[in-house]
C-alpha cells in the first residue's frame, strides 16, 4: 500500500497532467500560426495563377470556417476537442474534409508500425548484441573490423544509406522494387502471395533503418559495455574465475543493456511520428508523410491527432518502463 | 560443418547464412523487364507524323525528317509483360504530379481539393470545354459547341451533345449541368460555389440538351471562369447521383460533404479500376463504351487498356523506375532527365532530340519574381527597372534552368499560338526603339533580341546541339531579353536613392541595403528556380541580395516579402488573344493596400489606374472581339513593361521525361499537335494517338 500511495498515484497523477498539458500545447500552437488551413486552401488556388474575385474568396473563406467548425471561440473547439478525444475521435481532417483524422491515421499507421516496430526489434538485438561483443572482446579481429564497419555507417546521412541500397539493389542488381509499400494492383489480402509482396517491398526501406540504427546502437552499447566493464564486481567476477560466458551475460551484458532498454521504449513515440525521409525516397506509405503534409498545411485536426498519439505512446511507454523497471534491475525497489 | 559433434563452429554459420541470404535474394528477385543487351544507335530515317490541327479532329498526315534515337530489341521478349500487375503492353503508367493522395478513397471532386491529377481530370472526367493551349484554341469535350451569349452577356446558352454517357450507361444531359449549377449555388463551400453563388441568378434545362444560365450581371467570361478545363473547372455531376442530397433546392451539406463518391462515375473514355488505400496510386480501365464519350466521338479510341497514376518517389527512385521501364512518362527536374536519357536510349524530355529537353515556349503561366510593390524602394519604378537590367539573361537562364528554357520577358506568353500577331510582334517592334531615362536625361535602349541566339551559342559550346536558324531559335527560346546593362543599373539605383560606397556596398536612406529573394517552392521547380537566379545575379552585380526557403505558402500573399519567386500574372488560357484572365489580379479592386493583411490578388500589390480603366472595359467586352480589345491589350502591356512590377522570365517549366519503350507516338518539341503533359486534362486525348510499341 505504501507503494501505491508514495509512488504509483503520484506516478500517474503526473502521468496525466503532461499528458493533459501536451495535448493542450499541441491544441494551441498550431492555431498561433499566423495562416490556417482555409487560408492556405485559398492560396493554393491561387498559386496555380487562378485569381478568384475578393469577394468570391473571401466568401469562400467565410463558408469553409464555419464548415470546419473554425469559426467557434477557442474555448469551445477546446471543449469539443476534449469530448472527442475520450472517444479517439480527432473530428475530420480539414485539408482531407470530411475525411476523419482517425481513417486517415488508419490507414497509414499500419505501415509505419509494421516497419518501424520491426526495425527497432532488429536494431535492438543487432546493436546490443554486436555492440556487446565488441565492448566486451575487444580484441576479437571479427569483431574489430565489425566496429570499423559500424564506425564509417553510424555518421552518414541517413539518406545516402537509403539512396546507396535503391541503387545497388533496384537498378544495378535489381532484385527489388524501387519503391512503394506492394506491388500496383495487387489484390489486397491476408495471403501469402501479399504478405511477401510487402515484405518484398519494405526490404530496401528496413535495410536502410536497420543499418543506420543498428550502427548507432552498436557505437552506444559499445562504449556502456566498455564502462562497465571496469567496474569492481566484473573485476571481481574475473578473480573469483567466473566463467567468462557468465560474467559476459549476467554482469556485463545485462547491466549494460539497462539504459538501452529505456531507450528502446523511448522509440515508441517515434512509430507515431514516422520515417519522413524513408517515406519520401523509398515513396513507402506511413505517418510520416501525413503529418509533414498536415503540418505544410496546418490541418491542425490531423496534428493533432497524430502528436497526440505520439504524446500518449511515449509517456506511457515511460510509465511502464518506470513500473517495469524492477523486472530488469533487481537492485530497484519500489517502495 | 562438424557431423560428429553437431556443433556449428562460426565457419559453418557464416557460411550458412551466405548461402541463406543468396537463396532469399533469389526467391525475392522478379524479372520486370526484358534486358537490353545491343548497343543503342542514332539513325536519320523519314517517318510519318500524325498532327493534330489546331486543336480539331482534323488530322493530316506529313512527312518529315527526324532524328530518331533506335530502341535496341530485348533479346528475348516476353509474350506479355506484367509490370505491377498489369500487362504492360496495354498499360500506361504515369506519375501523380501532386505526389501522394491525401485523401485516396475519395472521388468527391465537388467537396474540395481531391488532386484531380490522380487520373480524374487526365481521363476520367469530360468537362464542357478543355483548353488546348498547344493549339490554341477551346475543344468542345460535352459541349457541343461554343458558348452561346445573348447581347447583354446575362444569359449564356450551352449546347451539350447527344448520346454521351456516364460509365453506368446514363445519358449526360442538361438536367445534369442545371443540377450542378443549382446545387453547387445552394453549397457554400463546395468548389466553385462562391463564382457560381455571387453571379448566377437562375438556371434551367429548356432542352434535354440545352441548359440556359441567368447571371445576376454581364459577363462574357463566365464560361472560362467556371467551365473551361485548363487544369481544373467545374465538372458536371452526376444528377442521378446527387440528387438525394438536394431536397427542395436545399442541400444536406453534412451527407454531401460527408459522400466519398467512391466508386465515381465517368464522363471520360476511363474509368476507376482500383487504387491503392494508402494514396501512392490509382488504376483506370478504358470503358468498352468509350466511343460514347467526347473523347472517343472527336478523337477515336485512346489506345491504352488501362492507365495508372503512381507516386513513385524522389527523383532518384523516378529515374531508375524510368531505366526499368516501369513508367512511361514521369515528372523530372532537369538533370534528371539527362541522367535517365543517358541511362536509357528509349527516353526523353520534351524534345526527340534532346537540348533543350523542356518544353518552355507555349506553358500558359509565366513565371519570374514580382517585387513588393509596397515597399520602398521597391515602389519605385527605376529601383526596378535597375533590378531588371543588372541581370545577364544568359547566366539567369544558366542558373535557373541549365540554359535550357525559352525566355519570356513580356507579360505574356511569347510563343503562345493566339499572341504573337496581336500582341507579340507588334511589342517586340516597340520595344526596338523603347529607352528609359536613367537620370541626368540619358536615355538607354534596353530590349536585347539577341540573347536568345547568344544563349544558343553557350549551349551549342558546352556540347549541346540545336539548330541556328533564327525562326527554329525564336520558336524554342524566344524573341530577345532585356540587356543586361550594368552600368544603366547603377545610374538607375543612384536615381531611386540608393548610394554606393567605397566599399562597393549598397546603401539607402543612410543604411546598408539588404533585401530578401523568397520563394515557397522546392529545388527544381520554376518559382524557386526563378527565386534563385534572380538572388544569384543581384549578388553578382554587387547587390546584398539574399535567398530565402519558406514552407510558408500564404507569405507571399500576407505581403511579407522583398522579393517573391512566382507566376508574374495570371496564367493565359491562350486560346484567344483576350488579355483580361493574365491581368485581372492587378485590378484596385483586388488591391489590400495594408502590407501583413491577406491579399487576394497578385502578391505583388501592383495596381496602375488606367490599367484598372482598361480592365474595366475588358470586362464588358466580348472576348473575340479582337478590334476593340487588341489595342486595349497593347496599352496594358505597355504600361505593364514601362513599370515593371515583377520580372517576367520564361512560361512555367514542368519538366518530364517520356519513355517510347512500349508506348511510341507523344508529342514532342518537334512534333507539338496535342498539350504533352500527363497531369492535364488533355491527357486523355493524347491517349488517342500514341501507339503500342510492340513490346
Amino acid at each position: 500500500m505504501r507503494f501505491v500511495r508514495r509512488y504509483l498515484i503520484p506516478r500517474l497523477i503526473q502521468y496525466v497532467l503532461v499528458n493533459i498539458l501536451g495535448i493542450t500545447m499541441i491544441f494551441i500552437l498550431p492555431r498561433l500560426m499566423p495562416n490556417g488551413p482555409v487560408e492556405k486552401t485559398v492560396a493554393q488556388i491561387q498559386d496555380r495563377g487562378a485569381y478568384t474575385d475578393p469577394k468570391a474568396a473571401e466568401q469562400t473563406v467565410k463558408a469553409l470556417k464555419e464548415l470546419y467548425g473554425l469559426d467557434q471561440p477557442l474555448i469551445t473547439q477546446y471543449v469539443i476537442f476534449w469530448r472527442r478525444l475520450f472517444t479517439l475521435d480527432f473530428g475530420p481532417s480539414l485539408v482531407s474534409f470530411p475525411t476523419p483524422v482517425m481513417t486517415l491515421i488508419g490507414q497509414s499507421l499500419p505501415w509505419t508500425f509494421g516497419l518501424l516496430f520491426t526495425t527497432m526489434v532488429f536494431i535492438f538485438i543487432l546493436g546490443n548484441l554486436f555492440g556487446g561483443l565488441a565492448g566486451y572482446f575487444r580484441q576479437n579481429r571479427f569483431l574489430r573490423i565489425l566496429d570499423g564497419v559500424f564506425m564509417v555507417l553510424a555518421p552518414m546521412p541517413y539518406y545516402i544509406i537509403a539512396l546507396m541500397l535503391i541503387i545497388i539493389f533496384a537498378y544495378i542488381i535489381p532484385i527489388f522494387p524501387v519503391g512503394g509499400g506492394y506491388t500496383i494492383g495487387a489484390p489486397i489480402g491476408f495471403t501469402w502471395a501479399f504478405i511477401k509482396d510487402v515484405l518484398i517491398h519494405a526490404t530496401l526501406p528496413a535495410l536502410s533503418l536497420i543499418i543506420i540504427g543498428t550502427a548507432t546502437t552498436h557505437q552506444i552499447m559499445r562504449l556502456i559495455v566498455q564502462g562497465v566493464n571496469e567496474e569492481d564486481y566484473v573485476r571481481y567476477a574475473h578473480i573469483g574465475a567466473v566463467k567468462e560466458s557468465t560474467v559476459f551475460s549476467r554482469y556485463v551484458m545485462r547491466n549494460a543493456t539497462l539504459p538501452q532498454i529505456t531507450r528502446f521504449a523511448m522509440g515508441f513515440s517515434g512509430l507515431f511520428s514516422g520515417a519522413l525521409v524513408t517515406e519520401v525516397i523509398f515513396a513507402y506509405p506511413g505517418i510520416g508523410f501525413l503529418s509533414y503534409h498536415a503540418i505544410l498545411t496546418s490541418d491542425y485536426n490531423v496534428l493533432m491527432g497524430v502528436t497526440t498519439l505520439s504524446i500518449i505512446a511515449l509517456t506511457t511507454s515511460t510509465l511502464l518502463m518506470d513500473l517495469l523497471n524492477p523486472l530488469f534491475d533487481p537492485r530497484i525497489r519500489l517502495t | 560443418m562438424n557431423k560428429n559433434s553437431r556443433i556449428l563452429n562460426r565457419r559453418d554459420f557464416l557460411r550458412l547464412v551466405g548461402l541463406g541470404t543468396i537463396g532469399t535474394l533469389s526467391a525475392c528477385a522478379t524479372s520486370t523487364t526484358p534486358q537490353v543487351t545491343s548497343t543503342p544507335e542514332v539513325i536519320t530515317k523519314q517517318i510519318e507524323v500524325t498532327r493534330l490541327v489546331q486543336g480539331t479532329p482534323e488530322t493530316v498526315v506529313q512527312t518529315q525528317q527526324v532524328v530518331v534515337t533506335a530502341t535496341p530489341a530485348p533479346t528475348a521478349a516476353p509474350a506479355a509483360v506484367q509490370v505491377m500487375g498489369f500487362n504492360r503492353a496495354e498499360t500506361v503508367f504515369i506519375q501523380q504530379l501532386t505526389g501522394t493522395n491525401a485523401t485516396p478513397t475519395n472521388f468527391n471532386y465537388w467537396a474540395g481539393w481531391r488532386q484531380q491529377d490522380r487520373g480524374m481530370q487526365q481521363v476520367m472526367n469530360e468537362p464542357l470545354w478543355v483548353d488546348d493551349f498547344e493549339a490554341g484554341k477551346e475543344i468542345n469535350a460535352l459541349a457541343a459547341d461554343q458558348p452561346s451569349y445573348s447581347a447583354d452577356f446575362k444569359t449564356l446558352t450551352i449546347k451539350l451533345r447527344q448520346g454521351m454517357m456516364w460509365s453506368d450507361n446514363t445519358e449526360i444531359t442538361a438536367d445534369d449541368l442545371a443540377f450542378t449549377v443549382a446545387f453547387i449555388k445552394a453549397t457554400p463551400a463546395a468548389s466553385y460555389n462562391a463564382s457560381v453563388a455571387l453571379q448566377v441568378d437562375s438556371v434551367q434545362a429548356t432542352d434535354k440538351y440545352t441548359c440556359v444560365i441567368q447571371l445576376k450581371k454581364p459577363n462574357p467570361r463566365f464560361h472560362y471562369e467556371n467551365f473551361v478545363d485548363l487544369w481544373g473547372s467545374l465538372w458536371i455531376m452526376p444528377k442521378h447521383v446527387f440528387e438525394k442530397f438536394m431536397v427542395n433546392g436545399t442541400v444536406d451539406t453534412k451527407s454531401f460533404f460527408a459522400f466519398e463518391y467512391n466508386p465515381p462515375l465517368s464522363s471520360g473514355p476511363y474509368k476507376l479500376s482500383s487504387l491503392d488505400p494508402a494514396g501512392k496510386w490509382t488504376a483506370w480501365v478504358k470503358r468498352d463504351d468509350w466511343a460514347k464519350t467526347p473523347t472517343g466521338v472527336v478523337f477515336g479510341e485512346p489506345k491504352p487498356k488501362n492507365l495508372v497514376v503512381v507516386d513513385y518517389g524522389d527523383f532518384t527512385s523516378r529515374v531508375i523506375s524510368m531505366t526499368r521501364h516501369e513508367v512511361d512518362q514521369i515528372d523530372l527536374d532537369l538533370p534528371s532527365i539527362r541522367a535517365v536519357m543517358k541511362a536509357d536510349p528509349s527516353a526523353r524530355g520534351y524534345y526527340e532530340k534532346g537540348f533543350p529537353f523542356v518544353q518552355s515556349n507555349r506553358h500558359p503561366g509565366v513565371g519570374g519574381v514580382a517585387f513588393n510593390n509596397l515597399k520602398v524602394p521597391f515602389n519605385n519604378p527605376d529601383f526596378r527597372w535597375a533590378l531588371t537590367l543588372a541581370m545577364d539573361p544568359i547566366s539567369y537562364m544558366t542558373t535557373a534552368y541549365d540554359g535550357c528554357a525559352a525566355m519570356n520577358p513580356l507579360p505574356i506568353v511569347v510563343n503562345g499560338p493566339q499572341m504573337i500577331k496581336p500582341y507579340v510582334e507588334p511589342l517586340v517592334a516597340w520595344l526596338t526603339d523603347f529607352t528609359l531615362d536613367v537620370g541626368g536625361g540619358e536615355k538607354v535602349k534596353v530590349w536585347d533580341p539577341t540573347a536568345p541566339t547568344r544563349l544558343v551559342q553557350s549551349a551549342i559550346k558546352r556540347g549541346f546541339q540545336f539548330p541556328t536558324d533564327a525562326d527554329t531559335i525564336r520558336t524554342s527560346f524566344g524573341y530577345g531579353s532585356w540587356q543586361y546593362n550594368p552600368d544603366a543599373a547603377t545610374k538607375l539605383l543612384n536615381k531611386a536613392g540608393l548610394t554606393q560606397g567605397s566599399d562597393k556596398k549598397w546603401s539607402y536612406q543612410g543604411k546598408p541595403f539588404s533585401f530578401t529573394v523568397l520563394t515557397s517552392d522546392t529545388p527544381g521547380r520554376w518559382a524557386y528556380q526563378n527565386a534563385l537566379a534572380a538572388q544569384v545575379e543581384w549578388q553578382r552585380f554587387g547587390l546584398d541580395a539574399r535567398f530565402e526557403v519558406t514552407t510558408d505558402s500564404l507569405r507571399a500573399a500576407m505581403g511579407q516579402f522583398d522579393v517573391f519567386g512566382t507566376q508574374t500574372h495570371g496564367s493565359n488560357y491562350l486560346e484567344n488573344p483576350d488579355l483580361f484572365r493574365t491581368f485581372t489580379a492587378f485590378n484596385t479592386s483586388y488591391l489590400e493596400p495594408t502590407l501583413g493583411k491577406r491579399q487576394f490578388g497578385h502578391p505583388s500589390r501592383w495596381t496602375n489606374k488606367r490599367v484598372d480603366e482598361i480592365l474595366n472595359k475588358i470586362q464588358v467586352t466580348d472576348p473575340n472581339d479582337m478590334a476593340t480589345l487588341q489595342p486595349l491589350g497593347m496599352e496594358m502591356l505597355q504600361i505593364f513593361i514601362k513599370e515593371m512590377p515583377c520580372i517576367s522570365a520564361t512560361t512555367s517549366l514542368d519538366p518530364y521525361a517520356v519513355s517510347s519503350y512500349y508506348w511510341t507516338g507523344w508529342p514532342s518539341g518537334e512534333n507539338h499537335f496535342t498539350v504533352p503533359y500527363h497531369h492535364y486534362p488533355n491527357y486523355k486525348y493524347l491517349l488517342t494517338f500514341i501507339k503500342p510499341s510492340g513490346k
